[in-house]
């Protein structure tokens, strides 16, 4: 329980500390908690006679998709972090970023809020707690990536942007390569 | 302890928030449905009338009708859409997909759905078709419409043809296998032909009119002499129902349908910023700026019962 409130009010020394003592174990429950608590709430409520089942298996779904998402990004991460010049380990990493998914929590008192307002009040609410949830996590990422492998705060943030400008770059190639592939030849 | 008081004071929140959400939850969703119940859709018939599924680009094809069709199908099919909203800015184009169109607008009605046009600036000729087939019609004082009637263009460059030396031949199955060659004269029977298909053509424009608008077909002849009217000229003669705009119509088809209070518009065939670019039947395609005007573009401001190429 300190552990999860030095990383909501103290992130970066919070992530140094997890990451240094390796906490698998309370970053797997800091994590499915993170993750089950706003799905038990949105199913709780969204479900409306047949679209109980199917919404089950969304967010039976989204929680595996974030376990995996969880796993494989700790990995790729390390990886980038190493070709940057980090130092440290990779479970280390997959241990701080469990703790990263917390805010997520929040979400569920302010969507209950959302529900309540009428009309377009609903969904500017919504997508300002998104938004803002969305932020906070991907600082508290960036502090574990700095915490974990000891970066500076701008390569910790280029280590954390560098598989989505690696994607980026590679559907510009792809978009070009069509796109010359579908042009007419020209003739006179 | 200060850290796990304040742990335990954010729990008992969620806890609160996750119960709340239980009781709560599914009214909110019952009564977002019953708002989301009362639409309005709204479907786009932009450009030139071309049947089928248009013309090619990079993200497959456009601007044909088989497009809109299918939204109309969708708007038939979908239980929250209470009305339609045809809203209409073309000169007209190929007569079956006007009348394609326009018969699948019939469909929809009966099932039910009120149908209501709104005219932007032009809706003329096969835009006037498929409008005339619907429950009332909307136009802006300023729009342009009617153009009731029917060609089919022919070219003759047999004299342009001799000038530069070029000399076509055919060998053909029938005599009138190659009606409209551009590359002579058309014979006085071809042109009787031409012009039977014609007649043949006008008077089911006619006959949809007086249907839809509720006409006598011999008034509506008179009307029909392919000239265009103005919005407000149309309303004199009858072939407009009211003078608003599209936020007018909006309102007098949520009327129309019984709906109370403002009604959620569903907008289908809206462009997206990627389609103008990418698509092939906007101006603004590469295609249409590299290559420019080298196809035979005949000029289409009536319902033709033509192929663009031949």
């Amino acid at each position: 329980m300190e552990n999860l409130y030095d990383v909501l009010f103290r992130p970066a020394a919070a992530m140094r500390q997890i990451a240094a003592a390796r906490m698998i174990g309370q970053a797997m429950a800091a994590f499915l908690l993170s993750v089950l608590i706003p799905a038990v709430a949105a199913y709780f409520a969204f479900r409306t006679g047949s679209m109980a089942k199917l919404l089950s298996l969304v967010l039976v779904g989204q929680t595996l998709g974030s376990l995996l998402f969880w796993f494989c990004g700790s990995a790729t991460l390390s990886l980038i972090a190493e070709f940057f010049g980090g130092r440290g380990t990779a479970v280390g990493l997959f241990a701080a970023l469990g703790f990263t998914h917390a805010p997520r929590i929040f979400a569920v008192p302010f969507l209950v809020l959302a529900m309540l307002l009428p009309g377009i009040g609903s969904t500017v609410m919504t997508a300002i707690v998104s938004l803002a949830i969305l932020f906070w996590t991907l600082t508290l990422d960036v502090l574990a990536i700095k915490g974990a492998y000891e970066l500076t705060g701008a390569k910790a943030v280029l280590v954390l942007m560098t598989p989505l400008l690696v994607v980026g770059a590679a559907a510009i190639v792809f978009l070009v390569f069509v796109g010359t592939a579908f042009l007419p030849g020209w003739g006179w | 302890m200060f850290k796990k008081s304040v742990i335990l004071v954010i729990a008992a929140v969620i806890v609160v928030s996750v119960a709340a959400a239980a009781f709560w939850g599914p009214a909110a969703k019952q009564r977002t449905m019953a708002r989301e119940q009362n639409k309005i859709a709204i479907v786009y018939i932009d450009g030139v009338i071309i049947g089928g599924r248009g013309q090619g680009s990079l993200l497959g094809g456009s601007g044909g009708t088989d497009a809109i069709i299918r939204q109309i199908h969708e708007a038939r099919d979908d239980a929250s859409v209470k009305a339609v909203i045809l809203r209409i800015n073309s000169p007209g184009g190929s007569a079956p997909a006007s009348q394609e169109v326009a018969d699948e607008v019939k469909k929809l009605k009966a099932s039910g759905k009120p149908v209501v046009t709104s005219m932007a600036d032009v809706a003329a000729s096969g835009g006037y078709w498929i409008a005339a087939v619907t429950d009332k019609i909307y136009a802006n004082p300023a729009t342009m419409t009617g153009s009731i009637g029917v060609y089919i263009p022919y070219a003759n460059w047999e004299e342009l043809y001799n000038k530069i030396g070029i000399r076509q031949e055919k060998i053909k199955s029938g005599p009138h296998k190659d009606i409209l060659s551009p590359d002579r004269q058309m014979t006085t029977e071809e042109r009787a032909i031409i012009q039977t298909m014609v007649d043949d053509l006008y008077d089911q424009f006619v006959t949809v009119v007086a249907d839809g608008r509720h006409m006598d077909p011999a008034k509506v002849r008179q009307l029909a002499d392919g000239r265009v009217y103005t919005g407000s000229q149309a309303k004199q003669v009858g072939l407009v129902d009211e003078l608003g705009t599209m936020y007018d119509a909006i309102d007098g088809t949520a009327q129309l349908a019984g709906i109370q209070g403002k009604p959620q518009i569903k907008e289908y065939g809206k462009q997206s910023p990627w389609q103008m670019v990418f698509g092939s039947n906007s101006q603004f395609s590469l295609e249409n700026i590299l290559s420019g005007q080298l196809k035979n573009e005949l000029p289409i401001t009536a319902p033709l019962a033509l192929p663009e190429k031949w």
